[in-house]
């Protein structure tokens, strides 16, 4: 392992000559050069092309103020939507769900936010009405948008129909035609998170069941 | 140097530690920490954005709260707290979130002795839970000093109480690196050997201080050996093939231990096992299986050995007399990893390790 450029991700930093871990978690290693430190938390480390849910807390003239669960507040460019324009730009109250992405992070500074992708579309991007979003462990918002589909999902796609969002920020986002069918998807995914895969379908089995009953 | 230590510990030897995470729901992080009696319970919040008037901007804040178990706040709690800041401080990496606040709340649940170290070992833990970057673990401890000169470590708070001088050290925990080299060096010493923290009550001599010192860090290899071993669990998934839980009843008269564990294909698989006499007064062992309800093998023998097979064969796998006396119907219980074995012996109990379990009991 000598003579190498490696890039060191999240949990890990570099001391002059050494490198050590900052967080406690797995170590791992995607080739040909990345290292990273995995592990899942409460809060969100901002990283630039992550998507997020976030929730509008204050617009201040040329940009929103965002709270994704990180270290500092981000900021949204009020002109960052798909035909926005000085005239025309969509406005959001307080509290408002956006689907965002993580356009930059810079150490000291407030991460940036926008809600068109790099061609200028707008993707997906944008608030998310009516649904129920709930908060989770970032552990387990990766393995939900994790691919192939994580088993819960699956499952629970098999008989039911929902609409999700995920934001690697530990935000997650339930919209389905009736009440009770947000809450049976809320409660597989909040109680999916220390389960395999196996352990996972059979949980999902016995809740339909209980249901149809 | 021998001195009677009224729970009948060496002088050198801790209470038995106990630490779990993740307990509290709203706190970002949160660890309970209790070494004995002494029980401590961090909750960590954090990082928010923005920094108290007077903190450094360019760095990470961290602000901690003390909260005694029953009384008013007042002198004693506010010299913890400032200590417990500079020591968070050093052991936290301030540049990764400048102008940020990260505040430690510090609940005294039982206080017999030994506080501060275990409230500093309980808000290490929940940094940890946290994910705060940190550049290495902080372990605490305290050795006091008698008349007579004997030194002893972690005291409870009857042996605190008859001491005539103190000391709470707190020193890295040892780092583990994959070259040797590479440990981090701080002008020509490895880290492991620095010391963070030093609150001394009483009179000592110079001497005994450096021994307190030394037989401090002695007792730092086994609190971050636990500290290791605490959060390698967490983080590794449920192990497949680990025995779930117990279940007892009684089946025909015998005392049953039901065993279900999911082997690694993801298919559950359960045993059930009954052990003891039949009506006849043979010892048994039988192994149902979980549809049908048939018997599947008869083990029978009353030896006082111990026997081990393999779960899908017929055939012994080996025997162990445990260096004797054992009963003749030895009572047996696996730990929830299946590392340790406890079994019933004439005058008491032996307990069984493989190699994973006798680092466990050390």
């Amino acid at each position: 392992m000598t003579n190498q450029t490696i890039k060191l991700g999240s949990g890990l930093r570099q001391d002059n000559e050494v490198i050590s871990v900052m967080r406690a978690g797995k170590l791992r290693y995607s080739k040909p050069n990345k290292y990273w430190v995995e592990s899942s938390h409460k809060r969100y480390v901002p990283r630039p092309e992550d998507h997020v849910l976030g929730i509008v807390v204050d617009c201040k003239g040329e940009n929103y103020w965002i709270d994704i669960k990180g270290p500092q507040l981000a900021l949204l460019p009020v002109l960052a939507f798909e035909g926005a324009n000085r005239r025309n730009y969509p406005k959001f109250e307080v509290s408002t769900l956006l689907y965002t992405r993580v356009v930059k992070t810079n150490t000291g500074m407030n991460p940036e936010l926008s809600c068109v992708d790099e061609s200028g579309k707008a993707a997906g991007f944008g608030p998310l009405k009516d649904g129920f979003m709930f908060e989770t462990s970032t552990g387990l918002s990766r393995m939900l948008l994790s691919s192939p589909t994580c088993p819960v999902l699956e499952a629970l796609g098999k008989k039911l129909s929902f609409e999700t969002a995920f934001g690697l920020n530990g935000r997650c986002w339930v919209h389905a035609a009736a009440p009770r069918i947000v809450i049976i998807v809320a409660n597989a995914l909040m109680n999916s998170e220390t389960l395999s895969g196996t352990q996972q379908r059979i949980m999902v089995e016995k809740l339909l069941e209980k249901i149809s009953d | 140097m021998e001195i009677d230590r009224e729970d009948g510990r060496t002088p050198n030897q801790l209470r038995p530690l106990a630490c779990s995470r993740n307990i509290l729901h709203r706190p970002h992080g949160s660890a309970s920490w209790s070494q004995g009696d002494t029980k401590v319970l961090a909750a960590v919040y954090g990082p928010k954005a923005g920094t108290k008037k007077n903190e450094n901007a360019e760095k990470a804040c961290f602000e901690v709260i003390w909260k005694p178990k029953s009384g008013q706040i007042g002198k004693v709690e506010k010299e913890y707290e400032m200590i417990l800041k500079r020591t968070i401080q050093s052991i936290c990496v301030l540049t990764v979130n400048p102008n940020t606040t990260t505040s430690v709340i510090i609940q005294v649940v039982h206080d017999d002795g030994s506080l501060l170290p275990c409230a500093i070992n309980a808000a290490c833990a929940a940094l940890v839970d946290a994910g705060i970057p940190m550049k290495h673990l902080a372990v605490a401890i305290c050795c006091c000093l008698a008349e007579n000169g004997y030194l002893v470590l972690d005291p409870n708070k009857l042996e605190e109480k008859k001491m005539t001088a103190f000391a709470y050290l707190v020193f890295p925990n040892t780092t583990l690196s994959v070259l040797p080299e590479g440990s981090s060096v701080a002008e020509g010493e490895p880290v492991e050997h620095g010391i963070i923290t030093s609150v001394t009550h009483g009179v000592m001599s110079v001497d005994d201080y450096f021994l307190c010192v030394e037989n401090g860090r002695a007792a730092t290899a086994s609190l971050s050996a636990f500290f290791r071993k605490n959060f390698q669990q967490s983080s590794s998934n449920a192990g497949y093939g680990n025995l779930e839980g117990w279940v007892y009843y009684t089946f025909h008269g015998h005392e049953a231990p039901f065993i279900r564990s999911i082997d690694t294909n993801g298919n559950i698989r359960a045993w059930l096992f009954c052990c003891g006499t039949s009506k006849l007064g043979d010892s048994s062992l039988m192994q149902i299986t979980e549809k049908k309800g048939t018997v599947k093998r008869f083990y029978t023998g009353q030896d006082g050995l111990i026997k081990f097979w393999h779960m899908d064969s017929v055939d012994l796998l080996s025997t162990t007399d445990a260096e004797g006396g054992l009963q003749d119907f030895p009572r047996l219980r696996f730990d929830k990893e299946g590392n340790l074995l406890a079994v019933s012996t004439r005058d008491g109990f032996k307990i069984l390790a493989n190699s994973t379990g006798s680092k466990l009991l050390q």
